[in-house]
């Protein structure tokens, strides 16, 4: 079973986590509502450098993962907020 | 006759442990440590089983956990492998694959016919006349698999550890001892694996007349035990590999899942057969098997033989027969250029060399129990053919075959190792391992002992480079540059029976065949032939396949491939699969109390609830009617502990609650009760629930069971970027909830509060105290206009409870189930999400805008809502009854609503309420017809048309 | 029959553990298993395997960003990182959950979350978080033996420091571990989880304390005051 790991509790087996899809930032307010259904519609597939909502479940942490989907590694996880910081 | 030795150096067996068992009805006995094969064979016994397909006896072959041609039931296990399994004192074996016992198996008569049974027959040959089928699908059924399962077997526990290490080696022989010995040095935590019962691989067995080997093991397996942090486990093989270096380890007793900062792969090589007529007589067998008969349970193969070879291996295979007092007639060797010492050192001994030749064929006895001579002739690589214009007739009682190796590197491929075909030692090698991974030894192409050793360390160095440890990087060890393996030992034979797959029976014809009807990709091959999917999944018949593939599409053998092996590789019982088998749920602290008044329990989420309480000489459904009756007409009470219970704290609690829900909370009066609605942000319902304001600064969340994890971790979510300054806890294990329902609800609660329930409006909350346990006291409507819910300290809720039963005794206070409350909240007309909604549903769909309060900055799903408003809707729920005394089949959920021939929706509840008297639920219908008085008409499951009419929500009120 | 006002939340688990003499009793109000079996039997439990309900012992937490300030200005010792423990002057406990969480629980006898609870009024920034979980003691000498199946995380002792708080998932359910190390050496594990897992884990774990020789012992084998 793969690895992940929490940036607060530390390295566990994926069974740990629940995925929370894919980090997106949605479009500004005033956005069309073509642009808006494209938002909370159409995910982009093709993979490579993706960053995605993970959390740990025994501590209740989301955090981010920088994960290669092509290769599925994770390159970093981090706290929403605190990218910066590592 | 026995063909036990005098005690060997280095036997695994124990020769004052004398263990007693039978075989087929007939008595033997053999020695602790022995096989079940080795011990019958100790004994004179060579028909040890019986092949799949065509019933020819068999022995040995491998003796190396692939002889599945030898597999016996001990009337408890099925499919024991007599290779490997230990002797027992008292077990009865009988061999699995008969119809009478091996010797007198009815189904022998199929070898006889074997012409008539190529290759994919069945799939041609019984599929017409059409009706004829199911008599021949019963017939094949019948002759294939193998073993009985036991369905009397009992429950035993498997466990499934998991441990942690630095290095895993995996293979104790000479590259893994030296691997795991360097490793240990160091002082990391070293897993060492091996399938056999004793550490040392081939150094155990592979003598080639000396005793060197054996001195070698001896010194290594005592640095081994020296080293306290080398955990070594036995019996056991690594059955898979798992990302980031899980490995899982079978053992007899259960399964050990390895979690290793780095991998050393010494899994070894399989040996491989040559193929020729016969080659599957009892007394044919693998080199490698011959030598592990001789220095593991002192056993002659057989008394004079001779060795086939297409490789330097037969010539050691050759020299540790003669130390062993066996009789060598001849060696035979596939190659015309040999090493002239080679046959130079027989010749010392007096065995003479047939170079060039081949074994045409094994002449069996008349029976096929055993080896009368073999036929050799000269043998033209070209073409695969033996010259028979000159053949020679050596009388011998077996053969020990040598034709090259196979790399054991199942789990490198798992991992994702590229490989390539070296064709210096003749086998595929790997070329470009996966971060982490390394080989050694024969699955690296390495063989010369000193090599192997030098191989494994080079291996454990760099493992431990991986996993961070200073070490200067040690040298590379080439690949053997001499071919251990023959490219081509095949031998054609106009009459077959040539095997290249022992476990399915597969002939070199087979192979042309499927390659004539286009199945010429390996992939295709394997499917078409089954070459491989028997038990020993290929690991002595892959590589001769892939050969001859290659030469019938006259390509490289690098361009066939390899098909992928997955895990397990190896066969695992069932059961070591399940393990000890862990199903978490959660239960409320009324459980016992619920379970002593009858009630039946059910699965919500991971809940166990009451369904309904039995009631002695009733009926289920009437039982729960009558439930339902006791809260219309008296009182009911139901456990609902496994309601989500949420508190948000804290000044921004508001905000918080207005930016994740539908509604508007921040103008609430604190003790009031709110309805609460998640959307997704497409807009979809996902939730819904009641928000009451318990304080100033704490908002208290309620909501059915099953979506309560989902959409706290929702909110901890939308929390973390919204960063308001709330506190959220989930306190849904902290609280009981109790809810006494109906007419004298309040009567039963009015003795036990502290305060007069008359002034509790309905959707309100307030804190109270009964008998004197501080409580959540929240008037709600779910199941019934007059509904109260407790919400209690966990560990005080079966006294609550008490207290609660006990002054609705005199009243007719019923307990009720989760069966019960799904009529009542029916009839109360409350649509559920996830019920009564699914995936696509928006909340105008369900006739929901009294909850959303399109006016606020935003909300969760407020921007899509705002494109949905702008068009028409497709289909809205609605409430509905059958007719009254309608008397047909009764409608289910899904069950779909047909318009003129047309679907128009579906049912997503239903139920038949003996308070309404008629059959009610809710249904999806084209917004058009959705006006109350509409009627339509609902498809049966079997295809009745059953009237319904759309009424007000409110099934009660509307009755009035 | 007279329910008692707290009953311990694996009252489920206890009145279905088959085969298992069990005096209940009142330990801090609440219901409890006393005993399993005469002193011999517990203390060769103990000894191997064994798992003692802990669940009476008092506990009171809180979270937010002002919560450690808080609970610093009550007196209570502060775990200096997220996910380690401390320990009070009185012996209760106080486990740091991640950053700003905290859950103190009493020692056996000790009234600190008692006053905790009264000095506790809603600050800003603080936020009350009711406990009622299970919690075991765990020990014995198979104790890895029993992690090493419920859990796939390394929990030895050269993994697991002594003042980690980890929060893992044994046996499918979420739980917090921490080491505490009342005699020396001797390892005891001190296990909290959601009250209404409470039975189904302790089941699990009895099942595999029994295999070792082990099984439920009275809190009082570890906890003197008890006894």
């Amino acid at each position: 079973m793969k690895l992940l790991t929490c940036p607060v509790n530390g390295t566990r087996p994926l069974s740990e986590f629940v995925y929370g899809g894919e980090l997106r930032i949605p479009p500004a307010a005033g956005c069309s509502d073509k642009e808006w259904a494209d938002y909370v519609h159409n995910r982009h597939g093709a993979p490579g450098l993706k960053q995605e909502w993970w959390y740990h479940g025994p501590s209740g942490t989301w955090f981010i993962a920088e994960r290669n989907t092509l290769t599925d590694q994770v390159i970093r996880t981090y706290l929403k907020g605190q990218e910066g910081s590592k | 006759m026995s063909a036990r030795l005098t005690k060997q150096q280095g036997e695994w067996i124990n020769r004052a442990a004398v263990v007693k068992f039978s075989f087929e009805g007939r008595g033997f006995s053999g020695f602790e440590g022995d096989t079940i094969t080795s011990a019958l064979w100790a004994n004179g016994e060579k028909v040890l089983g019986r092949s799949f397909k065509y019933h020819r006896p068999r022995g040995i072959l491998s003796l190396a956990n692939h002889d599945v041609n030898v597999m016996l039931t001990d009337g408890l296990d099925t499919n024991i492998r007599g290779d490997v399994a230990p002797v027992s004192n008292g077990a009865v074996f009988e061999a699995v694959n008969t119809d009478g016992g091996v010797r007198k198996d009815k189904s022998r008569i199929i070898d006889s016919i074997a012409p008539l049974l190529p290759v994919g027959f069945y799939y041609k040959a019984f599929h017409t006349p059409k009706k004829m089928f199911p008599f021949w699908e019963n017939v094949i059924r019948k002759a294939a698999g193998l073993g009985v399962v036991n369905f009397n077997y009992p429950r035993i526990t498997k466990p499934k550890q998991h441990i942690h290490c630095d290095v895993l080696v995996v293979g104790a022989g000479a590259s893994g001892l030296s691997a795991a010995i360097e490793a240990g040095k160091q002082g990391l935590r070293v897993v060492l694996v091996d399938e056999n019962a004793q550490l040392g691989g081939s150094l155990g067995f592979d003598w080639g007349g000396s005793q060197e080997s054996g001195k070698l093991l001896g010194e290594l397996s005592a640095e081994v035990q020296a080293l306290p942090n080398i955990q070594v486990i036995t019996s056991a093989y690594a059955a898979g590999y798992y990302p980031d270096h899980l490995i899982p380890v079978v053992t007899k007793d259960g399964m050990v899942k390895v979690r290793a900062g780095a991998v050393v792969m010494a899994s070894g090589a399989f040996e491989q057969p040559p193929v020729f007529r016969n080659n599957d007589i009892p007394g044919v067998m693998l080199g490698s098997a011959a030598q592990r008969l001789l220095h593991r349970y002192g056993v002659k193969p057989f008394e004079h033989g001779v060795v086939f070879t297409a490789n330097d291996y037969g010539y050691r295979v050759a020299h540790d027969l003669l130390e062993a007092g066996v009789k060598v007639a001849a060696l035979i060797d596939l190659r015309t250029e040999v090493d002239a010492a080679l046959p130079a050192g027989l010749a010392r001994r007096g065995v003479k060399t047939l170079q060039g030749s081949a074994v045409y064929e094994v002449e069996p006895a008349s029976d096929k129990f055993s080896v009368k001579a073999v036929v050799v002739a000269p043998y033209n690589a070209d073409s695969a053919e033996a010259d028979t214009g000159s053949k020679t007739r050596i009388e011998c009682d077996g053969v020990a075959m040598c034709a090259g190796w196979a790399p054991a590197a199942n789990l490198l491929y798992q991992a994702g190792t590229a490989m390539r075909y070296d064709y210096g030692v003749h086998q595929f090698v790997p070329n470009k391992l996966p971060a982490g991974i390394f080989a050694a030894g024969r699955v690296n192409g390495v063989y010369a002992l000193a090599d192997k050793l030098a191989d494994g360390k080079r291996a454990a160095v760099a493992a431990m480079r991986h996993i961070g440890k200073d070490l200067a990087e040690a040298a590379s060890v080439p690949v053997s540059a001499s071919a251990q393996s023959h490219p081509y030992p095949i031998v054609m034979h106009a009459k077959g029976k040539n095997f290249v797959d022992f476990d399915e029976d597969i002939q070199v014809k087979d192979f042309i065949n499927a390659a004539k009807e286009g199945f010429d990709n390996i992939e295709l091959m394997k499917r078409f032939t089954t070459v491989g999917m028997g038990p020993s999944q290929g690991k002595h018949s892959n590589m001769n396949a892939i050969r001859i593939l290659a030469r019938l599409r006259g390509v490289p053998v690098e361009q066939i491939g390899t098909t992928t092996s997955r895990p397990f590789f190896h066969p695992t019982p069932i059961g070591h699969l399940g393990g000890r088998g862990f199903h978490p749920h959660r239960t409320t602290p009324l459980h016992d109390v619920n379970a002593a008044l009858g009630a039946v329990f059910t699965d919500v989420g991971p809940w166990k609830r009451a369904a309904y309480y039995t009631v002695p000489g009733l009926g289920v459904q009437d039982t729960i009617l009558a439930e339902v009756e006791a809260v219309r007409s008296k009182a009911g009470i139901i456990d609902s502990s496994s309601f989500g219970k949420i508190e948000v704290h804290g000044p921004e609690a508001g905000v918080f609650l207005e930016r994740f829900f539908t509604g508007l909370y921040a103008d609430m009066a604190v003790g009031e009760s709110r309805y609460t609605m998640l959307l997704d942000e497409t807009g979809v319902v996902v939730d819904d629930g009641l928000a009451h304001r318990l304080e100033e600064e704490l908002f208290y969340l309620t909501s059915g069971t099953s979506n309560a994890a989902a959409v706290y971790r929702e909110m901890q979510r939308w929390q973390q970027l919204w960063q308001l300054d709330i506190g959220l806890v989930n306190v849904t294990g902290s609280y009981a909830a109790i809810n006494i329902a109906g007419p004298l609800a309040r009567q039963v609660l009015s003795g036990l509060v502290n305060f007069n329930l008359g002034e509790q409006q309905p959707h309100s909350a307030r804190e109270a105290e009964i008998a004197g346990v501080p409580v959540r006291l929240l008037r709600v409507a779910f199941v019934s206009d007059s509904t109260y819910e407790l919400h209690v300290p966990t560990t005080q809720a079966a006294f609550v409870w008490e207290q609660v039963m006990r002054a609705g005794s005199s009243l007719g206070l019923k307990p009720f189930g989760t069966d019960a409350q799904r009529i009542l909240r029916l009839e109360m007309g409350h649509a559920m999400p996830g019920i009564d909604t699914d995936g696509l549903t928006n909340p105008l769909e369900i006739g929901a805008q009294h909850a959303i309060a399109m006016d606020k900055p935003d909300f969760i799903g407020k921007r899509s809502l705002e494109i949905i408003a702008k068009r028409p809707l497709k289909k809205a729920l609605v409430a509905f009854a059958l007719n009254p005394g309608y008397a047909g089949e009764m409608p289910f959920e899904c069950n779909l609503v047909i318009r003129n021939g047309e679907i128009e929706g579906r049912v997503t509840s239903i139920a038949y309420s003996r308070t309404v008297g008629r059959v009610i639920g809710f249904a999806y219908v084209a917004p058009q017809h959705s006006a109350v008085g509409s009627a339509f008409e609902i498809r049966t499951d079997g295809g009745a048309m059953a009237p319904a009419t759309v009424v007000p929500f409110h099934f009660l009120a509307s009755q009035h | 029959m007279q329910t008692e006002k707290l009953i311990t939340p694996i009252a489920h688990a206890l009145n279905h553990a088959h085969g298992e003499q069990i005096d209940w009793g009142v330990i801090e109000q609440m219901k409890v298993a006393a005993h399993f079996g005469g002193k011999e039997l517990e203390e060769e439990r103990k000894k191997n395997l064994g798992i003692a309900d802990a669940s009476l012992l008092r506990k009171f937490g809180v979270k937010g960003a002002q919560a450690a300030d808080w609970l610093a200005r009550q007196g209570v010792a502060i775990p200096p990182r997220a996910n380690t423990w401390a320990r009070n002057a009185d012996g209760s406990l106080v486990l740091r959950l991640g950053n700003s969480e905290f859950l103190i629980e009493d020692a056996p006898g000790g009234t600190s979350c008692e006053r905790l609870a009264q000095a506790y009024a809603e600050a800003k920034g603080v936020y009350p978080v009711p406990h009622v979980e299970a919690s075991f003691v765990i020990g014995g000498h198979a104790v890895q033996a029993l992690f090493s199946e419920v859990c796939s995380i390394d929990l030895t002792r050269a993994s697991l420091g002594a003042q980690d708080v980890v929060m893992t998932q044994f046996a499918g359910v979420s739980v917090v571990l921490i080491r505490q190390d009342l005699q020396e050496e001797e390892s005891l594990y001190r296990l909290w989880c959601d009250s209404s897992y409470g039975s189904y884990l302790w089941e699990v774990i009895a099942g595999i304390a029994h295999e070792h020789k082990g099984g439920p012992v009275g809190i009082g084998r570890y906890f003197a005051a008890y006894s």
